[in-house]
């Protein structure tokens, strides 16, 4: 069955609030839609009290969220990328060590939902790469959703996972559809979803379409590459990635986020400092946008972040 | 107040008094090295405590030890988290200044002053959801209302007319900074207006004062919404326990000394006839011999010996 990313998020969450009357979910304009289209013909089926417009307050919010999670109320939270920088105070400072400081005795457990958004005409203020500062936060599991397919059961692991879960959603995706995947995902789990010999593309987000694209023209060309989807951010999946560059013996990582101290940078990390270094024939390519802020125009975005042909070229470079 | 409340509340100022005076001491011989943050001269909140019913959930400060005896938390186990000990209640995990026991419905302690405030509004998001009886009661002091989070969490408060009261200890410094110097009104209760918050004022050194007042105001919370309430209390220390108080004025650190709520309330007892001078000696006593003997068997277990001639 084909699904659309956007409706496959929102019967996500309306699946989980059927099912889960401790569920709350909160956020701004969540009564109106919310962020992205994700609380619409919500009501229709699940009680405006458990749906909670917030002020502009977005630290704060998650505050709110935490003391409603110390209080037995599963909370779901939509925060816009933009305001992930003010939440992250909160997310790191309270939320995900609250487990911990309280030696177990409260709950922190919540669903906090925002986006990766890396495109032209939106400008530096508003977009959001900094998925890296997230992942580093102790007590907390990062997980990316490339594909429509997996937006469900990557929203419903993450709703049931005993610990505060930040999911991105690619906002450049949601109108794209795939093929739903009903098997259980499981936070910490690296996806292949390309198979092949020659080259290993790891990747994540919204640069998963592109290195797809790239590795499906470079088979034309003769070359085949085995395209890894990292999905869990905060803790590497270092087994499959392993197994697949013992295979190849030739790595190139990619990310729409700029290159300097990024997910790409602790990849790289973890396979030089795993068996599969051995392996390695070739230097370790990283393709990633350019260390600087992000373009409106989009001319000086094209320059700015990794295209397809880049990727291909990369591939089909690295394999010769 | 009834007088059985009375006994009990001058009993856990007393604790109060005599859990900081060794944790100072231990601050003093560096056993303890964490930043002693020290509420001498404002035991009367315990009082706020006693007003509070047990399904009320409270959450305090960095400044929290009179919250902590107030909500009757076990003083071994504080000792123990204070000494970095790992097998007690916390594990040696959060360190006292984010103690918390979700025994008595104490949320937590925090070391990030202000960040309590929204994790407070959320508790009262739930009692309300839940059509419970009860309210939210987060103490912080003045500093902490500079924060951004305490007007959002205001906001919030006001908007979703929520059953939380925000009990503000106003020792007039923030910090190292006279409070004056850093906000510019003399009353932080005046800032509810505009949040549809009410607010009300309390001298810090009353325990009978703030026991009504608290009692007053929680029912009226439950059926109306939040409250804040401005308590005006001193400080004697400096903000960590041993730093220069040379930023603090000389007549502050002396009207703490006059004004101390343990002395004023142990004259309204004596006026009030409810104990005579040696029972209130006994008391003292009491209190002095359960906080000793809890650091004694806490330094025993964790093998820490203490000579006589380092005791202070």
């Amino acid at each position: 069955m084909q699904v659309e990313y956007i409706s496959a998020l929102q019967d996500a969450i309306k699946d989980i609030m059927l099912s889960d009357s401790s569920a709350i979910l909160m956020g701004m304009n969540m009564s109106a839609g919310g962020n992205w289209g994700e609380s619409y013909f919500l009501s229709d089926h699940i009680s405006r009290k458990r749906i909670i417009d917030t002020p502009y307050s977005i630290s704060s919010v998650l505050g709110a969220a935490l003391g409603l999670a110390m209080s037995g109320a599963k909370p779901i939270v939509s925060v816009k990328g933009e305001y992930m920088l003010k939440a992250a105070d909160t997310l790191a400072n309270k939320i995900a060590i609250n487990n911990y400081l309280t030696n177990g005795q409260y709950s922190s457990d919540m669903l906090i939902i925002s986006e990766l958004d890396i495109s032209a005409q939106k400008g530096a203020e508003a977009v959001f790469a900094y998925e890296s500062i997230f992942a580093q936060i102790r007590g907390l599991d990062v997980v990316c959703v490339s594909c429509a397919g997996d937006v469900k059961r990557v929203i419903k692991a993450a709703y049931e996972n005993e610990r505060p879960t930040l999911v991105f959603i690619c906002t450049q995706k949601l109108k794209d559809s795939a093929e739903q995947n009903d098997d259980t995902y499981t936070i910490g789990n690296a996806k292949v979803i390309r198979e092949g010999n020659d080259v290993t593309v790891i990747t994540y987000g919204q640069a998963v379409s592109k290195v797809v694209d790239a590795a499906e023209e470079a088979y034309q060309k003769g070359v085949s590459a085995e395209v890894i989807d990292l999905m869990t951010l905060s803790d590497v999946d270092i087994k499959t990635i392993e197994k697949s560059v013992m295979k190849t013996g030739r790595v190139i990582v990619v990310q729409d986020a700029p290159k300097s101290f990024g997910i790409c940078a602790e990849v790289i990390s973890r396979i030089v400092e795993s068996e599969a270094f051995f392996y390695l024939e070739e230097n370790v390519l990283r393709i990633c946008a350019k260390d600087a802020v992000v373009p409106y125009s989009g001319e000086l975005f094209e320059a700015f972040v990794p295209g397809k042909d880049e990727i291909l070229n990369g591939i089909i470079d690295l394999a010769e | 107040m009834d007088n059985q409340t009375m006994i009990q509340v001058y009993y856990k100022m007393l604790t109060t008094r005599f859990f900081e005076k060794q944790a100072a001491m231990l601050s003093e011989m560096n056993i303890v090295t964490a930043p002693m943050y020290l509420c001498c001269g404002s035991e009367g909140v315990v009082s706020a405590v006693a007003a509070l019913s047990e399904d009320d959930a409270i959450f305090a400060g960095h400044r929290n030890t009179s919250v902590l005896i107030g909500c009757e938390c076990e003083i071994e186990d504080m000792f123990t988290e204070l000494l970095g000990g790992t097998d007690g209640y916390l594990g040696g995990k959060s360190g006292l200044s984010s103690y918390c026991d979700s025994g008595v419905n104490f949320f937590g302690s925090t070391r990030l002053p202000a960040s309590q405030f929204s994790v407070a509004v959320g508790a009262a998001m739930a009692k309300k959801l839940q059509g419970e009886n009860s309210v939210v009661v987060c103490f912080a002091g003045d500093g902490a209302c500079c924060d951004g989070t305490f007007y959002e969490a205001l906001n919030m408060a006001g908007v979703y007319e929520l059953p939380i009261i925000f009990f503000i200890e106003n020792n007039g410094y923030a910090g190292k900074m006279q409070t004056k110097g850093v906000i510019d009104c003399e009353d932080i209760a005046i800032r509810a207006n505009g949040f549809n918050v009410k607010a009300i004022m309390l001298k810090g050194n009353d325990p009978v004062g703030i026991y009504n007042a608290v009692k007053t105001v929680r029912d009226y919370t439950i059926k109306n919404g939040p409250v804040i309430i401005e308590a005006k209390t001193n400080v004697r220390y400096a903000s960590v326990y041993g730093e220069d108080t040379s930023y603090m004025k000389q007549e502050d650190i002396n009207n703490a000394l006059i004004d101390d709520p343990i002395n004023a309330f142990s004259e309204y007892i004596l006026e009030k006839g409810l104990l005579n001078k040696s029972e209130l000696t006994a008391i003292k006593e009491k209190a002095k011999a359960e906080v000793e003997s809890a650091l004694d068997r806490v330094l025993g277990s964790m093998g820490i010996e203490i000579s006589d001639s380092e005791v202070v």
